[in-house]
């Protein structure tokens, strides 16, 4: 009886284990996306209608419940509060596991740039953030697809084999 | 009304004036330009805060809550040389420009702000109140920068309006009744209709015809185009009470506005804030 217990706990385990690292590729994935997104709200947000850079935030803020979404609002009240913030406060707003040190660096240049210049500038600007954000994206998308399933078969499978042992 | 010093200048910037011995919120006027001595304006004059040059990093701070950390929303108003700021605050802007087919296209590598605050001063107009018990006249304010002329055109503005008038307030740069949100929050009369931020040219040509005023009111005419357009408005039996920087009668001779002379019937003339008005004309 003990070892049939053992086993489910241990395929259960395991079985989290798979889950856990699948979920941590789809928040990155949808990371970039929603980086990716922002980015369009942005161009056309200022290029079309100047809209003030805490206006875009606040409706980003209020129509999206995700990762981007919690950054975004702390970026915002960072702003708010000293105005001209240094890269490394914007970094530890980004400091979260499921970002590498590169990837942190880009989105903070990117909220950096955000409102400094005039509104072709600004475009321009997105527009080059966006590229690499896009190929974040792509990199994190493929990486979901195949590491993330393969993590989640694995972890059933690794779930299985170590029942049978331990039964 | 107030606060807006506080919320755009630096804290750093803010505490020395305050060190300095001057009240913040009695100024008119702060002075930032990079690696330059801090200079503020009170009642009393010009006063160099000792010991502190303002920074890159404080302009970038003023122009960040300024712009609300959007400068392509305000690029068309730097273009223009300043950009407004909620309660009527002014702020001149001084850089490097960029010309696009001799068009001046941007602003870049600011290095100077001047940060004017406006103020009410209710009374100051007292002397002159026969003018205004005399019924409505074209009147022409002249002073040169910073002796008191929006102050002067703002308080005769409330006066004339307390009397039922129509007036239609054209406020270009948004410093007469610094508008916000549609509100007024310098007190400019009950009868008057504001237009802010509009390009004065437009409202001369469409805005009058629409909104019938008994006297039109705006600040700081320029150009000859300008002086037509308000000459027009005169002959059509509109009166017109404007501001124009000058120091003298003599100095709108021989310049852009010189063919508005004649055309009004009082010219008050400010040599210094809070001092005589010398009144001409009347006659």
């Amino acid at each position: 009886m003990l070892s049939v217990i053992a086993g489910a706990l241990l395929f259960v385990g395991s079985l989290y284990t798979g889950a856990g690292v699948k979920r941590y590729y789809k928040i990155r994935m949808r990371y970039f996306e929603e980086t990716v997104n922002l980015c369009n709200l942005l161009t056309d947000e200022i290029t079309n209608l100047k809209t003030p850079l805490l206006k875009i935030f606040d409706n980003f803020i209020l129509t999206k419940k995700d990762e981007l979404s919690k950054h975004i609002a702390t970026f915002s009240e960072l702003l708010q509060r000293e105005v001209t913030p240094d890269k490394s406060a914007v970094l530890n707003i980004l400091d979260v596991f499921y970002l590498k040190r590169a990837e942190r660096s880009v989105i903070a240049d990117f909220l950096l740039t955000l409102g400094k210049s005039r509104a072709e500038s600004q475009a321009s600007n997105i527009k080059h953030y966006q590229n690499k954000l896009d190929e974040l994206f792509k990199r994190a998308k493929e990486a979901y697809r195949v590491q993330g399933t393969l993590a989640y078969k694995l972890g059933i499978l690794l779930g299985i084999a170590l029942m049978i042992i331990v039964v | 009304m107030g606060g807006e010093l506080k919320t755009l200048l630096k804290k750093s910037v803010y505490d020395r004036i305050a060190a300095s011995g001057k009240n913040p919120e009695a100024l008119f006027e702060v002075r930032l330009r990079i690696g330059k001595p801090l200079v503020v304006t009170d009642k009393f004059g010009a006063h160099v805060a000792d010991g502190y040059r303002a920074s890159a990093e404080d302009i970038e701070y003023t122009l960040g809550v300024a712009s609300g950390h959007s400068v392509y929303a305000v690029s068309d108003q730097l273009i223009r040389g300043y950009i407004p700021y909620t309660g009527g605050v002014r702020i001149g802007v001084a850089g490097e420009g960029v010309s696009d087919g001799g068009r001046l296209s941007a602003l870049k590598n600011i290095s100077s702000l001047n940060i004017r605050i406006p103020h009410e001063v209710r009374g100051c107009a007292d002397e002159i109140r026969y003018i205004i018990k005399g019924g409505l006249k074209n009147i022409l304010i002249l002073s040169p920068p910073g002796a008191g002329k929006t102050t002067l055109l703002r308080e005769l503005t409330r006066l004339y309006s307390d009397k039922a008038y129509n007036i239609l307030l054209i406020d270009e740069r948004r410093e007469i009744a610094a508008v916000s949100c549609g509100a007024s929050a310098l007190d400019v009369g009950e009868f008057t209709d504001i237009v802010s931020g509009a390009d004065k040219s437009s409202v001369y040509e469409n805005v009058i015809r629409s909104m019938r005023p008994d006297m039109i009111v705006t600040d700081e005419l320029f150009g000859e185009k300008e002086a037509e357009s308000i000459r027009d408005i005169i002959r059509s039996g509109v009166k017109v009470m404007a501001t124009v920087h000058a120091r003298e009668l003599k100095g709108l001779e021989g310049s852009s506005l010189s063919s508005l002379l004649g055309f009004f019937d009082y010219y008050l003339i400010l040599d210094r804030p809070g001092g005589r008005i010398d009144v001409r004309g009347g006659y």
